[in-house]
Order: C-alpha cells, then sequence, then structure tokens
C-alpha cells in the first residue's frame, strides 16, 4: 500500500508542471521576439536530447553507440522516415554487440 | 474514442463542420503516424523499467501503474533506486517534483504553438508554415486573438489531456512539426507513445530477464535513432539548425560538465540557451 500513495504523490507533482501552462497561457498574442525564439526551440531540443548522452546509449560502446547514430543519420538523409532509421540503427548495435560478444 | 466521437459530433452538426471533423481525424492519423517510432523507442527504453521493479520487489499491478500515472521515465528509474535505498516517500516524491518540474518549460512552448496557431477554423483555411530558424515571424502579420475558453464543450478538456502525455520525446516531435500545432495531434502522439510506455513495462516485468543481454543493450540507441532521424532532414535544409543544434549540445555537455543543475534542468537550460543564443545571432539581420 505505501507503495501505491507513492505512486499517487508522484503522478500528482508530475502532471502539475505538465498541466500549468495549458491552463495559464491564454488571451493575448505572443511577441514576435518570443515566436522567433519558438521556432529555434525545435533544433536545440533536438541537438540537446542527443548530445551529450547518446555515448552513454549503450554502456561501455560509446562507438558502437555512435555507430547507431550515424547509421540512423545516413539512412534519414537519404531516405527519410523515422521507424527505418530506428530500426536499423538497432539492428547495427545488435548485430556489432553480437560480434563483439556482448 | 475521444477523437470519434468529438469528430462524430461535428460531422452531425452542420454541412459546414464535416470537413473539420474530417480535420480532426487527419489530426489524429498523423499524431499517430508520428508517434510510431516514439512506440517503439518507449517500448524498448521501459522494458528495463519493468524488469527492474520486479528485480526491487515491486509487483506488477505496481510497476503498470508507475508507468500508467506518473509516465515520466527518468523519474521512475530513481523512484526504485530510492525505494532501494530505503528512502521514505515523502523525499521521493520530492524529488520527483523537481526532475519533472522541467516540463513546465515544455509544456509553456507547446501551449504557446498552439495558440500561435489560433483557433480550429472550420475547413478550407491554408496551412500555414512553421517559420525556418533566420525568419522572423513579424510578415506572418497578428495572431488573432484568441481565448481559449472559448471552445466548444469538450474540446475545453483537450489541454487536461494532452498535459498528461509531455515528455521530453513527444514534446520533441510534436515542437519540430510543421504547421498548424493542435491538442488532438498531440493527444493521438501521446497516447501512442504511451501505449509503447506500458507495453514496455509490463513486457520487462515478464519477460525482460529471458531476454539476451546484447537484445536488451541494443534497444538503448533507439530514442537517439529517433532524434537523429528526425533532425538528419533540417540539417539538410539549413544551416542555422546544425548551429542551434550543435549549439545546444555542447551547452549541454558543458552544464553536464559543471554539475550545478540536475540531469533535468541541465537538459532545458542547454535547450532555451541555445535557443536564446539563436535569437540573438540570427534574429535581426537574417531577415528577409
Amino acid at each position: 500500500m505505501p507503495e501505491l500513495l507513492l505512486i499517487a504523490g508522484m503522478a500528482v507533482v508530475t502532471y502539475i508542471p505538465r498541466l500549468l501552462p495549458f491552463l495559464l497561457l491564454t488571451g493575448r498574442p505572443l511577441p514576435a521576439a518570443f515566436k522567433r525564439f519558438l521556432a529555434f526551440i525545435p533544433y536545440t531540443a533536438l541537438g540537446a536530447l542527443i548530445v551529450p548522452g547518446v555515448i552513454e546509449a549503450i554502456p561501455g560502446h560509446p562507438w558502437i553507440s555512435l555507430a547507431g547514430l550515424a547509421t540512423a543519420m545516413v539512412i534519414a538523409w537519404f531516405r527519410g522516415g523515422l521507424i527505418l532509421p530506428v530500426v536499423t540503427a538497432v539492428g547495427t548495435v545488435f548485430l556489432l554487440l553480437a560480434w563483439l560478444g556482448g | 474514442m475521444k477523437v470519434r466521437r468529438r469528430s462524430k459530433q461535428e460531422g452531425e452538426a452542420a454541412p459546414g463542420k464535416a470537413k473539420l471533423g474530417e480535420r480532426n481525424r487527419q489530426e489524429a492519423r498523423e499524431g499517430i503516424r508520428l508517434g510510431l517510432p516514439v512506440l517503439i523507442g518507449y517500448f524498448s527504453a521501459s522494458i528495463p523499467f519493468g524488469l527492474l521493479a520486479k528485480a526491487g520487489g515491486i509487483s506488477l499491478l505496481e510497476a503498470f501503474l508507475f508507468s500508467a500515472l506518473v509516465f515520466a521515465g527518468a523519474s521512475q528509474f530513481m523512484a526504485l533506486n530510492l525505494l532501494q535505498a530505503g528512502v521514505a516517500a515523502g523525499e521521493i516524491i520530492l524529488a520527483t517534483f523537481l526532475v519533472n518540474s522541467r516540463h513546465l518549460v515544455m509544456s509553456t512552448v507547446l501551449a504557446a504553438r498552439m495558440r500561435e496557431n489560433g483557433p480550429e477554423k472550420a475547413g478550407g483555411e491554408p496551412e500555414k508554415t512553421r517559420e525556418e530558424p533566420g525568419k522572423s515571424g513579424e510578415e506572418q502579420g497578428e495572431t488573432p486573438e484568441v481565448d481559449r475558453s472559448g471552445r466548444p464543450g469538450p474540446a475545453r478538456l483537450l489541454p487536461f489531456f494532452a498535459a498528461f502525455g509531455v515528455t521530453d520525446e513527444t514534446f520533441a516531435l510534436a515542437v519540430t512539426r510543421k504547421g498548424r500545432l493542435t491538442p488532438l495531434f498531440l493527444i493521438a502522439l501521446e497516447v501512442t507513445a504511451y501505449s509503447g510506455w506500458l507495453a514496455g513495462t509490463v513486457t520487462g516485468f515478464l519477460l525482460g530477464a529471458a531476454l539476451p543481454a546484447e537484445a536488451r543493450a541494443s534497444m538503448g540507441i533507439a530514442l537517439y535513432a529517433m532524434f537523429a532521424a528526425i533532425l538528419t532532414p533540417e540539417l539538410k535544409k539549413s544551416r542555422p539548425a546544425l548551429f542551434l543544434a550543435a549549439g545546444a549540445g555542447i551547452f549541454h555537455t558543458l552544464l553536464g560538465k559543471l554539475q550545478l543543475f540536475s540531469a533535468g534542468w541541465n537538459l532545458i537550460l542547454a535547450i532555451v540557451l541555445a535557443a536564446a543564443a539563436g535569437s540573438y545571432f540570427y534574429g535581426e539581420e537574417k531577415e528577409e
């Protein structure tokens, strides 16, 4: 039972920060500078989500992690899409790990 | 379910509104389509959670509830660790709040993007393309005054659902979307991601130990591969995208080395600082 209380508490404190901006941000038009700032967010978010975390994607194998990332980027560059790059990257990493014997 | 009911209502309401119903279905379909890679990534990422929960003596129901009610990876793993270490529930909840308060920033950005699109109008309106970096929003003209509370009945509840599913990954996908960002699109994307997270949690709990080590380890690349696959076509198109992404990566690395803030806030700071630096460098002079 204490676990259930813990889960409920965690659920509440996680939901509130997610919800508040949706309720508070209404009305007035946004300033142009803020809109420009918003337009940059996708690129900076992706950059920060990939670097430096990707090095640790496969613990103890930074080069295999980078090989997986490179595979995804090459496929995305020439073929586009999301699923094919993801599946190919996972497959590449799996083969490299198996080849190294874990 | 919600999607269906709403679009049906609108479809029956008036012939002019049938288009809106069709558009809602399209938004939902698009959200699911974009959500599929997150589903794969989340399925892989939550298998270790199920596995660790089981190893830590948590029941299957509790592990499921963690994923179903909290739906925030880092804090779930953290909670398992702290539970193992015998930390009190109150302290774990406080730590969770500190880790997940960063979603405040992500929700703010998403809510702002939605508002920027104006109200959902009944069909016919040409899709507005999101601004490329290096161009300002000024030439887009005034954003129409929108009052969210002006939405019709059930639509008012949409932000409550949309807010629940905001994570690093759904945020990254939603914010990269060109054109409109609607609550229905966001919810469809989140529900798809969510189902992967739940399925992975249960799978990890029940079968995780049976998976070969290489298979478990290789899934660690899935979410990074997804981020890279979203980013790569953008790099092809615009040079600022490369500098913005690289800048954010460098900021994130430096912040990680400095260890002044928690990991979650380092991420947010890197995103915001790089975007602010981008506004500074590309903001004015690159306007056409």
